[in-house]
């Protein structure tokens, strides 16, 4: 069986872009706001969807790059 | 004849209704306070003897109206008070359970003591069991002494020899001009029961406990942003549709009006022993009780006799 090894530099690199996913989806919901003019406390209130839809940019990242990844690996074999 | 009770303070009359009016009397005549279960009386004349008597002797006469007791009601009362629904503007109350109302008797004999309900002689029906609760909030809500009113009744479904109506609707006028509106009948429980309290600004249902606004504060922005892509992406573009939308029941959720284990029952004969201790009524209590009796009864005058009731200015008791 294969170990598979996480290494502190792939966290960090995780870490990096949930972070970025994260202040994209502070960013979506500031634009909400303004564009709806709905109550600035929304910025705390809302939190959790905030929360939820980082972990959605996330995947959608981690779709991109994991089909990037395959492309890649694909040109490279032939 | 009351002599045996004379050492008691006060007495609870929970007896079938026509008998209220004798009992009441003659133990506030014996200098004992009374709490009578509502409705007051069979009749009108009853229930004004009945306040008579209280005001002569000084005893204390409570009416089992729980509801001006019930903490979500004096709550809803302030709310209404302070404006928060607007101006009110109509009041729909209904009672609808699915049950016969009746009891089992041991022999035919006893058929009209114990299923005293179903009689004429002994009771108003729907009118003076269930309405006279509903109607003392619209009334005391409104903050008005109906005017007048119309109704219709019949025995719709439970035609098994009973003399009241198992279905009323009427509709009770108010100087101000809001309307109260009430419904009761004994074969759908579908929408059980509830007194409507709208206003121009919002509406209040205190048996749910909710209150509503006319104009429900959007949702967040970001639940706004999320759904408008939503229905980009998914909804499909229609070619040509309704000029007109039908106006459907709000979907606001609501609030609630004040967190509350329901024990309105209990409050009340705190606050008639309270009463009696103090030796002081509650301002207006009476005047409550008296005026859901009246309006119960004179509902029941309009259906019988299928005309317009005016309120009698010799059955309207001033405030205190």
């Amino acid at each position: 069986m294969k170990n598979i090894t996480i290494t502190a530099a792939r966290l960090k690199k995780e870490a990096i872009i949930l972070l970025v996913c994260f202040f994209a989806a502070v960013g979506l919901n500031i634009y909400a706001i303004s564009k709806y003019k709905t109550d600035w406390s929304e910025l705390i209130s809302q939190l959790p969807i905030v929360l939820g839809i980082t972990f959605l940019i996330y995947f959608l990242v981690l779709l991109f790059r994991l089909v990037f990844l395959g492309i890649t690996k694909l040109i490279q074999r032939n | 004849m009351l002599d045996e009770f004379s050492d008691l303070d006060g007495i609870i009359i929970a007896t079938p209704l026509h008998e209220h009016v004798h009992i009441t009397i003659d133990f506030l005549n014996a200098g004992i306070h009374v709490f009578c279960e509502k409705s007051m009386a069979r009749t009108i004349e009853d229930a004004k003897q009945m306040v008579d008597t209280s005001v002569q002797t000084g005893r204390i006469l409570q009416i089992g109206q729980q509801r001006l007791f019930n903490p979500v009601y004096l709550d809803a009362l302030e709310r209404i008070r302070q404006g928060e629904i607007g101006q009110l503007t109509q009041v729909r109350a209904f009672w609808h359970r699915n049950n016969d109302w009746r009891r089992p008797i041991p022999g035919p004999e006893l058929e009209r003591k114990i299923n005293w309900r179903m009689y004429r002689e002994y009771s108003g029906g729907l009118m003076t069991e269930l309405a006279t609760y509903q109607i003392q909030v619209a009334n005391w809500f409104i903050d008005q002494v109906p005017t007048q009113v119309v109704g219709s009744g019949s025995i719709c479904f439970w035609k098994d020899g009973r003399e009241v109506y198992d279905q009323v609707a009427l509709v009770y006028d108010n100087p101000n001009g809001v309307k109260c509106i009430y419904d009761s009948m004994i074969a759908n429980k579908h929408y059980g029961l509830e007194e409507q309290i709208m206003g121009n600004l919002g509406t209040i249902e205190p048996e749910a406990n909710r209150i509503y606004s006319e104009n429900p504060p959007p949702a967040p922005g970001i639940r706004q942003l999320v759904y408008n892509i939503e229905s980009g992406i998914f909804d499909v573009i229609p070619i040509g549709g309704a000029t007109w939308l039908p106006e459907v029941a709000g979907t606001d959720p609501g609030k609630m009006i004040k967190s509350y284990d329901n024990n309105d029952t209990y409050l009340q004969l705190v606050g008639f022993t309270k009463a009696i201790k103090t030796g002081k009524h509650y301002p207006n209590l009476l005047r409550e009780g008296f005026h859901a009796t009246v309006a119960a009864l004179l509902g029941l005058q309009a259906m019988d006799t299928n005309a317009v009731v005016s309120w009698p200015a010799e059955y309207v008791m001033k405030k205190e």
